[in-house]
Formats: C-alpha cells, sequence, structure tokens
C-alpha cells in the first residue's frame, strides 16, 4: 500500500505534537484486513483529538481511516446501522436525518468519524440523561495484531468491548460498528438562555435546567468582572414545529482563522463574552435548526488556528457530584488570580453520568472545561490543577489532553491495568500504539 | 430540486473506483435504478451496499473483467433488461499504469492501452447505437489531460486517453443532433490511491470535488471539461510549445 509522508499535529496545535508520520490510507475492505504487522498502527479520522491521540509511536505509521468510510447494512425496522469506522457524522446526518433516525450523542463538529466517537466514548449536552456516545454502540469488529478479526459486544469478549469503548485505538483497528439509532422527532430545537451573576447561582440554575431540559450546559465568562457571570443554555425539540424538506447538510469551507490569530486576544475575547451574554440577555428564547445546534462548531471547524503557532490547551475535568460546587468555587478563585498570566478563552460545564468504557472520562459528577493559550504559565497552572482535581477524586478527558503526565494519568483512571491487560491480550508488542500511549507509559 | 427530474438508468463501470463512488454519492437518489460494474467482487458489494443506503437507489451489480467480455453488446442488452432499460452510463475504468514498467514489459504497455481505449469502445459501441434510437442517453467518459499531449513520462497512456478523447468527440459530433450528451472529463492528478503519497498534494484534486464537477457538467450539458479547470490554461501552455523545442524537453 502506498505511504504519504505528512506533518500531523493535535488539535490543540501545540509545538510538541507536531510531528512527521508514515500514512496509509487503505480504501477497500481486503487493503485493511491485510495492513501489515511489521510496525505500531494508529487510526486518525477528522484529527480532532486535542493531544496525541492519533499521533504515531515511534517507529509506528498512521491508518488514516477517511475512505474507510462506508455503510453496511441497515435495518430500518430496528434502526441497527452497521458501518466503517471513517463515515463521518456528517454522512450520517445527511443520510438518516431524512429517515427520521439519528444518533442522541454527537461531538460539536460534524467532520468527526464514528470511529473517533467511539476511541473516545464523546459525550455531549445530555450526557446524564443519554450517556455518552457507547451507549448507541451494540458490537463491534476490531482487527487486532494477535488475534485477527474479532467480534465483541457486551454479550461477546465484553472486556473487549469495554476496552474498546474510550479505548483510543489502543485495543484494535475498528472495522465494523454496530449501532442502535434512536428516532429523530424533530429537527428544530427550542433554545434558552438564563443569565446568572456569581458561581453559586449559576450552578443552582444550571441544575435545576437539568431536571427540565434534554440539553443543558453551563457558560461562564471569566474574562469580564470579578464576580464572574455566566449562562445557562438549555434546548428542547421542538416536536410541534412545521417539518420542512431536507436540504442535504454541505460541508463547509474552511474560513483563514490563522490570519486573526494576532488580533485574537483576552480583550477581544472579553468583548465577544460580553457581546455574547447581551445577546442571549436581550433574547433569551430562540428556534434553532438541527445543525447549527448539534454543531456549532461547523462553521469555525478550525478555530483552533485562532490560538497562533503556540496552540492551546483544552482542560476538560469531571469531579463527582459531592463535591462540584465546592471545586467549581475553588477553580473560579484560582482563575481569577490568574486572571492576568493565564486569561481563560472559552469556560463551560456539564452534568454528567456513569460510563461503561474502561477509560472513559465521564462518570456522575460535572464536567469542566477551560480553554487557554499553551503559553508556560498556563502550563504550570495547569499542573497544579492536576493536583487539585485529584483531590477532589477527579480526572482529566484524554481526547482533550495534551499535557498530562504518565503519574497522573495513573491515578486519575484506577481502571487503566484492566484496559492494558486486555488491550496487550490481543495486540502484544506494542502494535496497536500511539504517541498518547508512550506518553502515558502505557506501553509495558 | 427540480421535482420533475426523472430517474436515471445508470451503468457505472468502474463502480469500485472512489471517483466512482464519490460520483455514485454526489447524483444518484431514490427512485434511480443502478447497475455497478468492477472486477473485484467482493469491493463490489460493499460498495453496492453503501451506495444503496446512502442514497436509496436501487443498486445492483454485475462483477467481472471488462477486458474478458466477448459479447459487449449482448452485456449492455442483458443489463439494460434487468434495469428496465438504459440512459446513463459512466466509465472510471483504464489502468493507470507504470510508463518505465511499460517500456520493457509489452503486455503492460498493451494492457494500458486497451484497456483506455479499446476496452471502452467496445461498449460505446451498442450503447450509442442505443442511444441513438432512443433518441436520448448521457455518456460519460473520464479522460486525462495526460491525453491532450504525448510526453516521454507518460505517452502509453496518454496515447490511449488522447484516442479516447478523439472517439467521444466524434461520438458526439454523431449523437448531439439526437439529443444525446456526451461528455469528456479530462482529469488532471486526482488523489486516487494509485497515486497517494506519490504527488505534491496541492496539486491534486479530491474525488469528492471532481465528482461535483462531473454532476455539474452532466446538468449544464457540457461536452469537455478539465478538472480542476486549472489545467485547461496549463495544457493550452504544453500544447502551444513547438515540436523541435517540446521532443527535448523532459516533462
Amino acid at each position: 500500500m502506498n505511504t504519504a509522508s505528512r506533518t500531523l499535529h493535535g488539535y490543540s496545535r501545540t509545538p510538541a505534537h507536531h510531528v512527521r508520520a508514515d500514512i496509509m490510507r487503505p480504501e477497500r475492505r481486503h487493503e485493511v484486513l491485510a495492513l501489515s504487522d511489521a510496525f505500531p498502527l494508529i487510526a486518525r479520522g477528522a484529527g480532532h483529538s486535542y493531544g496525541d491521540a492519533a499521533l504515531p509511536a515511534a517507529d509506528g505509521k498512521i491508518v488514516m481511516t477517511e475512505r474507510m468510510d462506508k455503510f453496511i447494512s441497515y435495518d430500518a425496522d430496528n434502526r441497527v446501522l452497521k458501518c466503517e469506522a471513517g463515515v463521518t457524522l456528517l454522512d450520517f446526518f445527511n443520510s438518516f436525518v431524512p429517515r427520521s433516525a439519528y444518533l442522541p450523542v454527537t461531538p460539536g463538529i460534524s467532520e468527526i468519524t464514528i470511529g473517533g466517537c467511539i476511541a473516545a466514548d464523546i459525550h455531549s449536552k445530555n450526557h446524564w440523561r443519554e450517556g455518552g456516545f457507547s451507549r448507541s454502540v451494540k458490537s463491534l469488529s476490531i482487527l487486532t495484531s494477535e488475534a485477527g478479526l474479532v467480534s465483541c459486544s457486551r454479550s461477546e469478549n465484553p472486556q473487549l468491548f469495554a476496552a474498546t469503548l474510550a479505548g483510543y485505538g489502543l485495543t484494535g483497528l475498528i472495522i465494523e460498528a454496530e449501532l442502535q439509532l434512536q428516532p429523530l422527532l424533530a429537527t428544530t430545537l427550542q433554545t434558552q438562555a438564563q443569565c446568572a451573576t456569581g458561581i453559586d447561582e449559576l450552578f443552582a440554575r444550571y441544575q435545576e435546567a437539568t431536571e427540565k431540559h434534554a440539553y443543558a450546559v453551563g457558560w461562564i465568562d471569566y474574562l469580564n468582572d470579578t464576580t464572574p457571570r455566566g449562562l445557562v443554555l438549555t434546548a428542547d425539540y421542538d416536536l410541534h414545529a412545521q417539518k420542512k424538506e431536507f436540504a442535504p447538510w454541505q460541508p463547509k469551507k474552511k474560513k483563514p482563522l490563522g490570519l486573526m490569530a494576532p488580533a485574537f486576544n483576552a480583550l477581544s475575547q472579553s468583548m465577544f463574552n460580553r457581546v455574547f451574554y447581551a445577546k442571549h440577555q436581550m433574547a433569551p428564547s430562540a428556534a434553532q435548526e438541527l445543525r447549527p445546534f448539534l454543531f456549532p462548531w461547523d462553521n469555525l471547524a478550525n478555530f483552533n488556528e485562532l490560538y497562533g503557532k503556540n496552540g492551546f490547551y483544552e482542560y476538560q475535568c469531571c469531579v463527582p457530584e459531592e463535591g462540584a460546587l465546592e471545586f467549581f468555587k475553588m477553580l473560579s478563585c484560582e482563575l481569577a488570580e490568574i486572571k492576568n498570566d493565564v486569561p481563560v478563552y472559552f469556560a463551560a460545564f456539564k452534568r454528567m453520568s456513569n460510563c461503561e468504557g474502561l477509560m472513559s472520562y465521564p462518570f456522575k459528577g460535572y464536567s469542566f472545561l477551560i480553554d487557554v493559550k499553551a503559553t508556560a504559565p498556563a502550563h504550570a497552572f495547569l499542573e497544579r490543577l492536576d493536583a487539585l482535581v485529584c483531590e477532589y477524586g477527579g480526572r482529566v478527558n484524554l481526547a482533550k489532553d495534551a499535557r498530562l503526565s504518565a503519574r497522573y494519568c495513573h491515578i486519575m483512571y484506577p481502571q487503566t491495568n484492566a484496559f492494558l491487560t486486555v488491550a496487550e491480550q490481543f495486540n502484544k508488542r506494542g502494535l496497536r500504539a500511539s504517541a498518547m500511549a508512550q506518553r502515558f507509559e502505557w506501553i509495558r | 430540486m427540480d421535482p420533475l427530474m426523472s430517474n436515471k438508468k445508470w451503468i457505472i463501470f468502474g463502480a469500485t473506483s472512489f471517483i466512482a463512488v464519490s460520483f455514485m454519492r454526489t447524483i444518484l437518489k431514490k427512485g434511480d435504478v443502478v447497475c455497478l460494474v468492477a472486477r473485484d467482487a467482493a469491493e463490489l458489494a460493499n460498495v453496492a451496499a453503501d451506495i444503496h443506503i446512502r442514497t436509496q437507489a436501487s443498486v445492483m451489480t454485475r462483477s467481472c473483467d471488462l477486458m474478458k467480455v466477448d459479447d459487449a453488446q449482448e452485456f449492455i442488452n442483458a443489463i439494460a433488461h434487468e434495469l428496465g432499460g438504459l440512459d446513463s452510463v459512466f466509465f472510471a475504468t483504464g489502468e493507470l499504469g507504470d510508463q518505465t514498467q511499460a517500456r520493457t514489459d509489452i503486455e503492460w504497455h498493451n494492457k494500458i492501452i486497451v484497456s483506455n481505449f479499446n476496452g471502452i469502445c467496445q461498449f460505446l459501441h451498442p450503447i450509442a447505437n442505443r442511444f441513438e434510437q432512443q433518441r436520448n442517453g448521457c455518456i460519460i467518459v473520464l479522460s486525462s489531460v495526460a491525453g491532450d499531449r504525448g510526453r516521454q513520462s507518460n505517452y502509453v497512456y496518454g496515447a490511449a486517453k488522447a484516442a479516447m478523447s478523439a472517439y467521444l468527440q466524434g461520438l458526439r459530433n454523431r449523437l448531439d443532433r439526437v439529443g444525446v450528451q456526451v461528455l469528456t472529463v479530462k482529469l488532471g492528478y486526482t488523489d486516487t490511491r494509485m497515486i497517494y503519497g506519490k504527488t505534491n498534494s496541492k496539486l491534486t484534486a479530491s474525488p469528492q470535488f471532481v465528482a461535483q464537477a462531473i454532476a455539474a457538467a452532466m446538468d449544464n450539458g457540457s461536452d469537455v471539461i478539465y478538472v480542476p479547470r486549472f489545467w485547461q490554461l496549463i495544457m493550452l501552455i504544453i500544447c502551444s510549445i513547438p515540436e523541435r523545442i517540446f521532443k527535448k524537453l523532459s516533462l
């Protein structure tokens, strides 16, 4: 198979994660099945992992799943779809919205692949109700280096299944995924925004919102006032809205956001935050179509370029319910103190529930997210945050992570050894390995 | 979408190529019927399943090597019978070949020429007659900018494509008066599995882009298109170089 040599990077675009990689791009099923076991391989979909989950291990190569993108079968009566890992959510929605079927858990950008959703067990703004992407996965067919093609599900090879959900590709290449789709009852949503001042009010309003709404996310402005203001953004499907004829979703052309990087700073973002807050304050209710609601980042799929050549860090951590508010307040205090050195460009939080992947990020609690420029002070601050998160019994989302240490990763993910045992059983000699696996010292 | 747009009946030759797959994903819709033809039976089944689920068109397959079909007329008739008619054909067949190998290996040399020219023409023969009789039809063939001028690095493939383009030109001249469209698609570098990793990625067009361009050209009733369009200018320049100079170059 032909191999291309290209420079790849994680979505956070930090210099540490820019690598020259050898890439294979199989197109036909027999090409995939014949992939060499002479070197470590890791699959790469849309490349939206922030760090090095889809970057090669030393002496390793990349398998681009771009053309492993076929639908295999669809059982319309039961809404069960079988497809290859490279199918994008854009392709999926284009084919299934007209059939009034969908996946209830999706990431924010539609060019992301089904394989990526499984490998990171992605979550949406409805996790406490719908769980992670893994809940839609019925079974998988995985190409391992020791056992060839292996099927797994909750009843067949269940340990392999649990290791592959949020397995970051390390149990093997996903060849087929069997997904349970849900009926899509509407293509319009009613969104609402509630204003709040201070962490206590914001958190309380958010908790109330989760009792009443299908989707809910909390947004905080850490750049302007001393007592941060925030919004609770909710949404529900509008079952009474008139159903419009479906117009296929087109891929969006990427704008040259990199050109705006010099003007993108704490000041410009603080102004944006004010406008964002005011806009929602003035027009709290709005109807929104399915695509802009589910995939708000499609118009800005390369927003990472705004952060310039040093990139950024997205720090997302989940803490248990009991200590969540206290943690939120501690985090906000720390952020207020460090505001000048490490301004926060974007901050949000969501309520989460338990997951079944051995290495799945969320559990019953709250997930907090901050975006900061990747500077030395930011790096130092995030290391302190790691300690704080551990104190609260929480953990960091590895799909968003680009700088967590192996030590903290082991503490945060107590299922690591169980995960590695399964991965090794099916892929000895580190033949399914990534740069992330090396960073976390997962290759034993 | 035009509500009066009728359902089409297609044969797609070389249906396992990603350009063909992208084209089918772009233009097929519920109500269309399509026969996919390719050598690789297993991959053909995979493509058929994908196209059917994505587009909801009715899909059938015919796995065979076009070089080994004895009776092209019968081949076309049999498929047309199963489809309930025929009004559109798309050819994405032909070995890209290795010029270096072709210089030493006469079998390869012949294979490149036959698969890119004779092999396609033998099917265009009955198709043209059928379309002329029914006074309706659309013929799309993937040709190449390599056919615009023979050059030392690629003349075996280029000559076959040049012959193909001339044949299509003649066919167009014959069939335009009965309302049949003959579309010659002159491709530049396209991002296929054959050339992956071998060329500068900035010059290659994606199969999705190519598919969109062909679909638009089909709707517009175009005759010859260069995909991407900048190749038309490049080839204009290349073709204008006098032979006494060109023969000394190493393009």
